[in-house]
């Protein structure tokens, strides 16, 4: 999967939800377990600042193409939690900034001591912290549009549809990008592997955990990942991690589901 | 929450990106010292993640409107260095050196300020808005003069890029003005550390580069500083710095001295006491 940073930046639009039909969803509703989870996905894609801060404070940022791809992909992802909060604005459920900033503040300590740890790592490890975050964002953004995909398929609601495949295939430029770089960075470091390998199997866990509520976590994971169609996205997702080097046999989703009890350890 | 009128949904929906399609100056020969100080110009706009990583291990990063701001801020930026680039064909500005003490100060810089964020807390936030608030004043002085020493067509280019900067502007104005309008605690840490560091940002990386620029302003309008001082006067809290006029005095290193930091502390307290009592 090639990827060219100057056409990713060169294409890249906020997404754009003006033609969708908002009045759709106060003629017919969502239901209150939908939203719930669209509020939880627009929480996380408010928070991608936050992990572009846990990138910057490492070797990352002084790479380029990493920079540039960090510059963008921040912006697409805000405009993600914006047009999620326009279709729960409809329903309402208001998102401005007081309760970005009050959801934020709710972190506490853990959000203090992160940007710490992620330097401390960055330092020690050096540049092959890069292979990490690459990798991490890979499993992230991979898992994201698998979200947006299994909530198209569990709500089909003809306004809610387009406007999540619109998201997904955003995510799905984001994943091309990780991709390249973690394999870029695997394939050259035995270092790189080993240690992405030790982080990814300890301590990886479903986007959004760590920031929002462990109950939201496991609502939403257990929504979109139940059931037979659910459990096969999460094993083709391990089976695409699996791929990068270094990562083979590794089960980083089903892992973490087991772990809380989502599905059989 | 902020009584701030800027509206940064209609800024962040809005946000200019590439300028390639709109550029008419593309292939124009440049003087020697227009290259020199557009090159100067590309990478005090290409510094910006690094300033993004200081300042998202503090709490700004809860500030939701902030971060929503510097999102399409730095994409923004991240296109004028761009257009930049492609006036000055392409050639890219030389990195600043990295290595040594310096690059060590960059690596633990960011693990630095997480640490001093526990201390300074929400006060930190008036600081980066007043940062870049001057910021832009030193980047505009640079634009205008190149702007002026350019021809018709590069000119119109870079009154583009001065019009993007315009706005950045009026929301750093009005959030530094707003926060340190609210926080005496938040005035008297912005000037420490505005006076603690050399000008523009990232200056310190490059001396020699900062001197020829600065000495090109003073050459092209010796009453530059003293604009450029008038215009940080005015926000709130800042008078008196003379930034700008220190900065061209001595560039690429800090404002004032670390020596003579005592001194400047106990002269601003006699001054908050004259003014007190008067």
């Amino acid at each position: 999967m090639a990827f060219d940073i100057d056409t990713f930046a060169g294409d890249s639009v906020r997404v754009g939800w003006d033609d969708v039909d908002l009045d759709a969803f106060r003629r017919d509703p969502l239901p209150e377990r939908t939203l719930r989870t669209l509020r939880y996905m627009c929480d996380v894609e408010f928070h991608t600042v936050c992990y572009l801060r846990d990138m910057l404070v490492t070797p990352s940022h002084t790479d380029g193409d990493v920079s540039t791809f960090m510059t963008i992909w921040n912006r697409e992802e805000f405009w993600h939690g914006e047009a999620l909060a326009a279709v729960l604005g409809v329903h309402g459920i208001t998102v401005e900034f007081d309760e970005v900033k009050a959801s934020r503040m709710k972190v506490g300590w853990k959000d203090r001591l992160d940007p710490i740890k992620q330097s401390l790592l960055g330092n020690i490890v050096g540049k092959d912290f890069i292979a990490v975050h690459m990798s991490w964002g890979a499993a992230n953004e991979r898992s994201a549009a698998a979200a947006y995909r299994r909530l198209t398929a569990l709500e089909p609601h003809p306004a809610l549809g387009p406007l999540l495949k619109r998201i997904a295939q955003q995510e799905t430029r984001h994943i091309a990008f990780y991709t390249t770089q973690a394999r870029k960075r695997l394939e050259a470091s035995g270092r790189a592997r080993a240690i992405t390998r030790f982080a990814l199997s300890r301590f990886w866990g479903p986007v959004g955990s760590g920031v929002m509520a462990e109950e939201e976590v496991d609502h939403v994971m257990g929504h979109l990942f139940s059931g037979e169609d659910g459990l096969r996205e999460v094993h083709k997702l391990d089976e695409q991690i699996a791929q990068l080097p270094g990562l083979e046999g590794l089960t980083i989703m089903r892992d973490a589901f087991a772990r809380r009890g989502l599905i059989p350890a | 929450m902020s009584s701030g009128t800027f509206d940064v949904l209609a800024y962040s929906a809005d946000a200019h990106g590439s300028h390639r399609a709109d550029l008419t100056g593309l292939g124009e020969p440049l003087s020697h010292a227009l290259l020199t100080q557009l090159r100067y110009l590309r990478r005090c706009l290409s510094g910006t993640t690094s300033w993004l990583g200081l300042v998202l291990v503090t709490p700004t990063h809860k500030n939701a409107r902030i971060t929503a701001f510097l999102s399409s801020w730095a994409y923004e930026r991240l296109w004028m260095a761009d257009a930049i680039d492609a006036l000055t064909g392409g050639i890219p500005a030389p990195s600043a050196a990295h290595a040594g003490i310096r690059g060590l100060r960059d690596r633990f810089a960011p693990l630095g300020e997480a640490l001093v964020a526990n201390v300074h807390g929400t006060a930190l936030s008036a600081v980066h808005m007043a940062e870049r608030a001057v910021d832009g004043v030193f980047v505009d002085a640079l634009l205008a003069q190149a702007t002026e020493q350019a021809g018709a067509a590069v000119a119109a280019d870079l009154d583009r890029l001065r019009a993007v900067l315009t706005r950045q502007q009026a929301f750093f104005t009005e959030a530094a003005g707003e926060l340190l309008t609210a926080s005496a605690r938040a005035r008297r840490l912005a000037q420490r550390r505005l006076t603690a560091r050399a000008w523009p940002i990232g200056a310190e990386d490059d001396p020699g580069g900062t001197a020829s620029a600065l000495a090109e302003l003073v050459a092209g309008d010796p009453g530059w500083a003293r604009a450029a001082d008038d215009r940080i006067d005015a926000i709130p809290g800042l008078a008196g710095l003379r930034i700008a006029e220190r900065s061209a005095g001595n560039p690429g290193r800090p404002v004032l001295r670390t020596t003579l930091r005592p001194v400047a502390a106990l002269g601003r307290l006699v001054a908050s006491v004259i003014r007190r009592k008067g």
